[in-house]
């Protein structure tokens, strides 16, 4: 634990002044943003029986999910690899008193941590926005605040996603190559996107498939719908065997 | 190293061969280096150093043969040997957007050691003032310096150097030389140095070996390799190539 320990706060020290720290907080920040400027183009005065607050959330968490998640995810798991990658500082990590392993297992919990940056700057975000549009539309304070339901949805989203960024650092570890990792990301949201094209949102394919794992997670939450406590349990379990397996193969590999 | 067993040779290894499909990069070498001395191992491009030195620390695994450092072998001790090898292989390997201090304080971490260490280590290198610049200002020089700092954090009893002079001035070479003679003067530490100049190895080893085409063609002092042949110390080095050559060919 104490090894740990150290190794983490080595690699915390590592993303110092990096694009990937600064884009932890900037993409859901942009996606704030664009959901700011949907939100005000909305009727002063919400539809019969429609919580405003609610679908504001819901299309930012939508936006998030579907749209920047995917491709943000495996630009920050790529950008925490790539801190060791460029330079080659494998070999010196590598002769450092430290397990092999260690050294792989906290480039996971970087990304994680990273993504949770991300999801608590989007959380944030939202709630600061629901209680903007409380104050700059009148009609909208009738409806209560549903700052426990996007609590939940967060963290719901947040462990979901676990699964994909988890495989996107294991390749992106694997392969020296930058644009591997954000490459397999992009294949992989036009599967996911031929695939709820061809089978429907509510597939088992959409419900299992690991980039769609978070904005299934934040699907209808008008609804009550214990799926989205499934999918963000796959996504969390899920997300620790691939790591757990990833560091294991990464750590038997040898290094040229 | 309390629980290690002390050896004669700081590095032994034994038939030590590393095959990459049909080239053999390295072939069955030997190698003993002595506690306190600073051993040269030179040997021209491609001979099969950087492999070597990848095998002693266990950064690349033999094909065949053992490495044995103070007397034990990485499979058993892996961690507990590191803590007391410090290693430049090839270019230092620093991280460019954080100031030469903070690429110290990731060794720091890794290695378990105070702050102070550090602080006494920029103070030895001459180097407290240029480490509060980002590491991407610095020029190769810098950059040198700064790798072997690191490699020098924690004492370590063993420093195993890749070419560490590779890309420097004559100024900054000298400068090196005398961090390299004053860790082993004054700390009694072991250097294992790589080098394919010959002038470089002369003036810096007590201790050399001659690798070519993967073999160790000679290994002793300085004054053994010039008392064995007539000629300079560059016609006994050329001589040795060449006839690895012809073995070779």
């Amino acid at each position: 634990m104490k090894d740990l320990r150290r190794v983490l706060a080595a690699e915390g020290l590592k993303l110092r002044r990096t694009l990937a720290l600064r884009l932890a907080v900037l993409v859901p920040v942009a996606v704030l943003s664009l959901q700011a400027l949907i939100s005000t183009q909305r009727p002063a005065i919400p539809r019969f029986g429609e919580n405003a607050l609610v679908s504001l959330g819901q299309n930012a968490f939508t936006l998030w999910t579907l749209l920047a998640l995917p491709l943000h995810g495996a630009l920050i798991s790529a950008l925490v690899a790539a801190v060791d990658h460029e330079g080659d500082h494998w070999k010196q990590l590598f002769a450092q008193p430290v397990g092999v392993r260690l050294l792989f297992l906290v480039k996971w919990v970087a990304a994680f941590a990273l993504l949770l940056v991300s999801s608590l700057v989007l959380w944030a975000g939202i709630a600061g926005l629901e209680e903007a549009f409380r104050w700059m539309k009148p009609a909208w304070r009738a409806a209560p605040r549903p700052l426990l339901l996007f609590s939940t949805t967060a963290i719901e989203a947040y462990c979901a996603a676990m699964l994909f960024i988890s495989i996107q650092t294991w390749i992106s570890l694997r392969f020296r190559s930058f644009i591997t990792g954000p490459a397999v990301a992009v294949v992989a949201v036009l599967v996911m996107l031929g695939g709820a094209a061809r089978s429907g949102g509510g597939s088992l394919f959409i419900r299992s498939y690991p980039w769609a794992l978070p904005v299934t997670a934040v699907a209808r939450l008008a609804e009550p719908n214990s799926g989205r406590l499934v999918v963000a349990l796959l996504g969390l379990f899920g997300g620790l065997l691939v790591m757990w397996i990833g560091s294991w193969t990464l750590e038997r590999r040898e290094y040229l | 190293m309390g629980a290690t067993v002390e050896s004669a040779h700081v590095i032994e290894t034994t038939l030590l061969t590393r095959t990459f499909g049909a080239r053999v990069a390295v072939d069955r070498v030997n190698l003993r280096v002595p506690a306190g001395v600073i051993y040269g191992f030179l040997g021209p491009n491609g001979a099969g150093k950087t492999t070597t030195i990848r095998m002693l620390l266990g950064l690349t695994r033999p094909t065949s043969g053992s490495v044995r450092l103070f007397g034990e072998t990485f499979s058993r001790e892996r961690r507990k040997l590191l803590q007391e090898v410090g290693a430049l292989v090839e270019e230092p390997s620093l991280y460019p957007h954080l100031t030469g201090r903070e690429n110290l304080e990731i060794i720091r971490r890794l290695r378990n050691r105070s702050r102070q260490d550090v602080d006494a280590l920029l103070q030895q290198f001459e180097f407290a003032s240029a480490a509060r610049d980002v590491v991407a200002t610095y020029s190769s020089g810098m950059r040198q310096t700064l790798g072997l700092a690191a490699a020098c954090l924690g004492q370590p009893r063993l420093l195993i150097l890749d070419e560490p002079t590779n890309g420097l001035d004559p100024g900054a070479t000298r400068k090196l030389r005398a961090l390299l003679r004053g860790q082993v003067e004054r700390h009694g530490v072991t250097v294992f140095v790589s080098s394919h100049i010959l002038g470089e190895v002369e003036q810096l080893a007590d201790w050399v070996g001659i690798i070519d085409h993967g073999r160790l063609l000679f290994q002793g002092t300085l004054t053994s390799l010039r008392g064995a042949r007539p000629g300079s110390l560059e016609d006994i080095f050329l001589e040795l190539v060449a006839s690895s050559e012809r073995a070779s060919a």
